[in-house]
């Protein structure tokens, strides 16, 4: 079992960190699972496929299925995801890469577990850190049409 | 009819404010407690910049992921 992860400044998110991540296991799954803690308090948005990386697999349609906990929405678990053989002196099978879009200035380095056929595997993994004090790009943009609307009622007003 | 300039103003404004407003292109927001099934696939052309800032790559046994979880559990 293989997990790797990136945190990445990238210019498809501007706003905050996001993070990738991709699975490769010696066996080929029939149910393959993770669960990434740590994203209280953050906009999350996920994405299969993102050219993060020069390694980056994206050889299944089966991207899964993201859910995010209730409450503080802290875990994103990805599950029925998909895989690839990669032939070799060894045929391991590779998840695609996964891209999290976040609003987070930093990242830190949660506890990640995979789930492979019902066997659990823990990772250091990495997630989001600190405030969220960068404005989502939707947000900046409306509170700029509100600014506009606010200069136009005025200037009707003294006209 | 006449439309005055602010409201002209505001029309052009508009287009632009979206176009910035969606320059990030990332996919929808996941809000707690939502889902999304299949997961959307990374479909723009353009290559985007990536700095990567921090890669973790690690390999586990089964063994190793027993050990890992009696010292999360503390």
């Amino acid at each position: 079992m293989g997990f790797e992860e990136l945190a990445v400044n990238t210019s498809l998110n501007p706003g905050g960190v996001s993070f990738a991540f991709a699975i490769t296991t010696s066996n080929n799954p029939t149910s393959l699972s993770a669960a990434l803690p740590g994203y209280a308090g953050f906009t999350t948005a996920v994405e299969a496929c993102d050219p993060f990386t020069t390694v980056s697999v994206c050889g299944t349609t089966l991207t899964g299925m993201a859910a995010r906990s209730a409450g503080t929405g802290d875990m994103l678990t990805f599950s029925s995801i998909g895989t690839t053989p990669l032939s070799g002196p060894v045929t391991i099978y590779a998840s695609n890469a996964y891209g999290i879009f976040t609003n987070a200035p930093h990242w830190t380095d949660p506890g990640v577990t995979i789930t492979d056929d019902g066997t659990s595997f823990g990772f250091r993994g990495v997630g989001p850190s600190g405030a969220s004090t960068v404005p989502e790009p939707a947000t900046v943009g409306l509170l700029g049409l509100g600014f506009l609307g606010t200069a136009l009622a005025r200037r009707r007003r003294r006209g | 009819m006449s439309v005055s300039k602010p409201v002209i103003l505001t029309v052009l404004a508009a287009p632009a404010l979206l176009a910035v407003t969606g320059a990030g292109a990332s996919p929808a927001p996941l809000a707690p407690g939502g889902s999304v099934s299949p997961i959307p696939t990374y479909t723009s052309t353009g290559t985007p910049t990536v700095n990567v800032l921090l890669t973790r790559e690690r390999k586990a046994s089964p063994k190793a992921a027993s050990r890992w979880g009696s010292r999360s559990s503390r």
